[in-house]
């Protein structure tokens, strides 16, 4: 029994220790992604010169080394045929990192539709599409005195969406900034930005009494705000780098990653009459 | 005492040599009330201590490690003893004298125990015990230096044990200090560090009563957990926080007939730091008769502190550790364990044991791409069912024994952005440590005056995260000027934890004698380890597929000379 049982033990040893060495010692690649480009950037109706940063996608994770990179980067309007041929800068920034920006000279114009085309010498290809939205400049609606919230109605005319509303309330006791994100309203002929004056400056009187600061005066109120590419949203509504930092979660590249958009921003200083002035509590001329 | 990392680098090695040992015993799960603060498996190991009558020691020396322990009585009075054991690799500079291959790895551990019969009813000892382990993990690669790993235990308590002759009761007294540090990086200038150090104090009485013994005790501890976590593309963060447990635990045991064992217990663990109390309660119960043992065990179990790993590091030499977030409860499992024994003959042996755990309320390592080791973490919960089957075979010239472990462990993560990314709002995964299946076999025989032994290991690949490429992001949130916006890198990961690192297995073989000269015990000892030259993976870097291996085909001899 002893004899039979050693030899069992003996045969379990070599079956599993032969049969084992063909166990794969390598690791198991996934298969690559097709994507070869990510490239950010908008079309700026307000700039004299378009940009977009172009990132290749690379098999492992290194510092993008101050060398050309396999990249064409053309621009078509799609409303007027007309075509040209990016050039690739390569900037340095911080802590020496590098990073290529190709631009043209050039003024997007308003409604017109873009297409980006990046190519590669295999004939690899990425392109995105966007539309610059229509000009479009805010208009203040004063606030009704008489409505105790103070709600006051900005439009932009036409346009088809804003992002990064902020709105900076300026005044002897400090300066203000609240971040409305995203949160405008469609209505017809554009978009509304109804800015909530009375809750945003309730702050300024409590900092004003801890600083014994009397009378409290608003020198100024600066709305401003990107009018964007109806596409131009973020899924949840908000532009967290936590969440759009996941690949495809804000994309609009065909064959890559990445977004380009079109946009530009808007700002109109605001000072309120003298009535809602004194109504909301501040000191009037 | 709690031992952070219990076992050396590349878990050859555990930190205790086995001649200080006493007794080890290894909970898998359903541990009773007298251990809390752990949701998975507690293994309690047991010291001896020194001999109170005369001088005893042994030297070891190989090509691998080198070591000496040396034990005797302090005084004349035959009741104070002290025990002292140091270990040191030599594998880095000796293995390079027998295989053209460098083995980057190292470890040393020293020992220390004075143990006291202060009176006939009491008992005093004061321990010390200290690890160091390091290892190379890669070279340099353009400036993503992940060189090295290390980490170093401390350990210091003290027990005062009283034992009266006159009642049944048994009181023990412990007040313990532990310290794990960990780094990643260059040794002058490391890139990570986690520091985790713990007091612990506790008072624990049993009463033995016969047919009914009673344990009950009370504890307190804090816990001080900080990191660093810097390297390229991290944004540096530095975390320090203290924690405290405190608690107090009952666990009668019943014994009414011969054979039978049932042990409810109930333990309150509180974690003030948490504004969290929670009541756990235990049961353990064994039968015998004959060949045949039955065992069972349930309990609900909490833990405070949680390790994060780095999705970069596939088989996470680097851990961070930190508390669960105020306000969100503390993690939580429920065990169910089953187990039988059978011994069918009186060489032969076999048990098999079947295991569920449920986890809710888990946090596990925030998922995010960008490629930076981060505490932040999200909520999960899990479970896992398992068995281990063990057969074990011995003569008066053979020992022989096989283990099998089946267990799949499964977690769904609830990260708030995963129905964004996913289109789902739990994730299920299989995480990093979910091994399938486990096999070690083990054989030893003396065959003439030889004692030769072969030992088998194997384990199922364990998940990890694949990357599929890396590129950057920049937040387009507002009318940005690409010429100034850096950017960030960011990896496009595959699904969390679709890869499956290669398997692990290993076959070791030796042969030793021993002979008898001058009073000592002279033991040569030949050995190879790792016959088959398998290469089983130590570490992988997922972003530059960098890889470093565990110890590879080594012939070895040693000595070790005994003296008793």
């Amino acid at each position: 029994m002893r004899t039979r049982s050693n030899t069992i033990l003996l045969g379990v040893f070599l079956v599993l220790a032969i049969g084992s060495m063909g166990c794969e010692e390598a690791i198991t690649l996934p298969n690559r992604t097709d994507a070869v480009f990510t490239i950010y950037g908008l079309f700026n109706p307000k700039s004299d010169t378009q940009a977009v940063r172009v990132y290749t996608v690379e098999n492992v994770l290194d510092v993008t080394k101050p060398e050309p990179i396999d990249a064409v980067v053309t621009s078509v309007d799609l409303t007027t045929g007309d075509t040209r041929v990016w050039v690739d800068s390569l900037v340095k920034f911080i802590k020496d990192q590098y990073g290529h920006v190709f631009y043209s000279p050039f003024r997007a114009e308003f409604e017109h539709r873009y297409r980006i085309e990046v190519d590669r010498s295999d004939g690899a290809h990425v392109e995105v599409t966007t539309t610059v939205p229509p000009l479009s400049e805010p208009v203040v609606k004063e606030p009704d005195p008489e409505i105790f919230e103070l709600i006051t109605r900005v439009l932009w005319p036409d346009a088809p969406n804003l992002i990064d509303i902020k709105v900076v309330y300026h005044t002897n006791v400090g300066i203000l900034e609240w971040d409305y994100g995203d949160s405008s309203d469609r209505v017809p002929g554009g978009q509304v930005v109804n800015v909530q004056f009375r809750a945003d400056t309730r702050d300024v009187f409590s900092e004003a009494i801890r600083a014994g600061i009397s009378p409290v005066q608003l020198n100024r109120v600066e709305i401003s705000a990107v009018v964007a590419d109806v596409e131009w949203i973020p899924p949840d509504g908000r532009f967290d780098p936590d969440i759009l930092v996941e690949p495809g979660t804000l994309t609009n590249v065909q064959g890559g990653f990445g977004f380009v958009s079109a946009g530009y921003q808007t700002k109109i200083i605001w000072l309120p009459s003298d009535e809602v002035l004194d109504v909301a509590g501040f000191a009037t001329e | 005492m709690l031992l952070y990392q219990p076992f050396h680098i590349l878990g050859f090695f555990s930190a205790f040599p086995s001649d200080i040992l006493n007794s080890v015993d290894f909970y898998a799960g359903g541990f009773g009330a007298r251990y809390g603060g752990r949701i998975s498996s507690v293994i309690d190991v047991t010291t001896r201590f020194g001999n109170k009558r005369r001088f005893a020691g042994a030297i070891t020396a190989s090509p691998f490690i080198i070591g000496t322990r040396l034990e005797g009585p302090l005084d004349e009075t035959g009741r104070h003893s002290f025990l002292a054991s140091f270990r040191h690799s030599i594998i880095e500079q000796g293995a390079t004298h027998l295989i053209d291959r460098p083995v980057p790895f190292q470890f040393d551990d020293f020992f220390f125990k004075v143990h006291s019969a202060l009176t006939r009813d009491s008992r005093f000892s004061f321990t010390l015990l200290r690890t160091y382990d390091r290892g190379k993990i890669g070279e340099d690669v353009g400036e993503t230096p992940l060189a090295e790993v290390r980490w170093e235990n401390q350990m210091a308590g003290l027990r005062y044990l009283v034992l009266p002759g006159s009642i049944p009761v048994l009181a023990e007294f412990r007040i313990g200090y532990s310290l794990l540090t960990s780094e990643l990086g260059p040794n002058d200038t490391p890139i990570r560090f986690a520091r985790t150090s713990r007091v612990n104090t506790s008072a624990d009485l049993t009463f033995y009563g016969g047919l009914v013994d009673i344990r009950w005790g009370l504890f307190a501890r804090t816990l001080n957990l900080s990191s660093e976590l810097g390297g390229l593309f991290q944004n540096f963060a530095f975390d320090k926080e203290w924690v405290t447990e405190v608690g107090i635990y009952g666990e009668p045991e019943f014994k009414p007939i011969r054979g039978l064992s049932v042990a409810p217990g109930i333990r309150i663990h509180s974690f003030p730091s948490k504004g969290e109390t929670y009541v756990e309660p235990r049961v353990r119960a064994s039968y015998e008769k004959g060949a045949h043992r039955f065992s069972g065990a349930m309990g609900l179990y909490h833990q405070e502190i949680i390790g994060v790993s780095d999705r970069r590091d596939a088989t996470s030499v680097f851990t961070a550790w930190a508390a669960v977030p105020k306000k969100s409860g503390v993690p939580e499992a429920i065990h169910f364990i089953l187990g039988y024994n059978y011994t069918i003959s009186r060489r032969l042996d076999m048990a098999v044991e079947g295991f569920r755990k449920w986890y809710s309320n888990l946090f596990i390592a925030e998922w995010t791409a960008f490629p930076r080791l981060t505490t932040r973490i999200q909520p999960a919960d899990g479970d896992v069912v398992g068995m281990d089957f063990r057969l074990e075979y011995r003569t008066p010239k053979f020992y022989g024994q096989i283990n099998y472990g089946l267990s799949s462990v499964k977690y769904d993560a609830k990260q708030e952005s995963l129905e964004l990314w996913f289109g789902t709002a739990k994730f299920r995964f299989r995480p990093d440590h979910d091994r399938r299946h486990q096999v070690n076999i083990l054989a030893s025989a003396k065959v003439k005056k030889f004692d030769l032994t072969a030992r088998w290991q194997f384990g199922s690949g364990l998940p990890y995260n694949r990357a599929l490429g890396f590129d950057g992001f920049v937040l387009m949130d507002t009318a940005i000027n690409v010429f100034g916006e850096p950017g960030d890198r960011r990896v496009i990961y595959e699904q969390p934890f679709n890869g499956v690192l290669p398997t692990y297995h290993r076959l070791d073989l030796s042969v030793e004698r021993t002979f008898e000269a001058a009073g000592a015990d002279i033991t040569l000892q030949g050995s190879i380890l790792n016959a088959y030259d398998r290469s089983n993976i130590f570490y992988l870097d997922v972003f530059t597929l960098q890889r470093a291996d565990q110890l590879p085909f080594i012939p070895s001899f040693g000595i070790k000379v005994e003296v008793n």
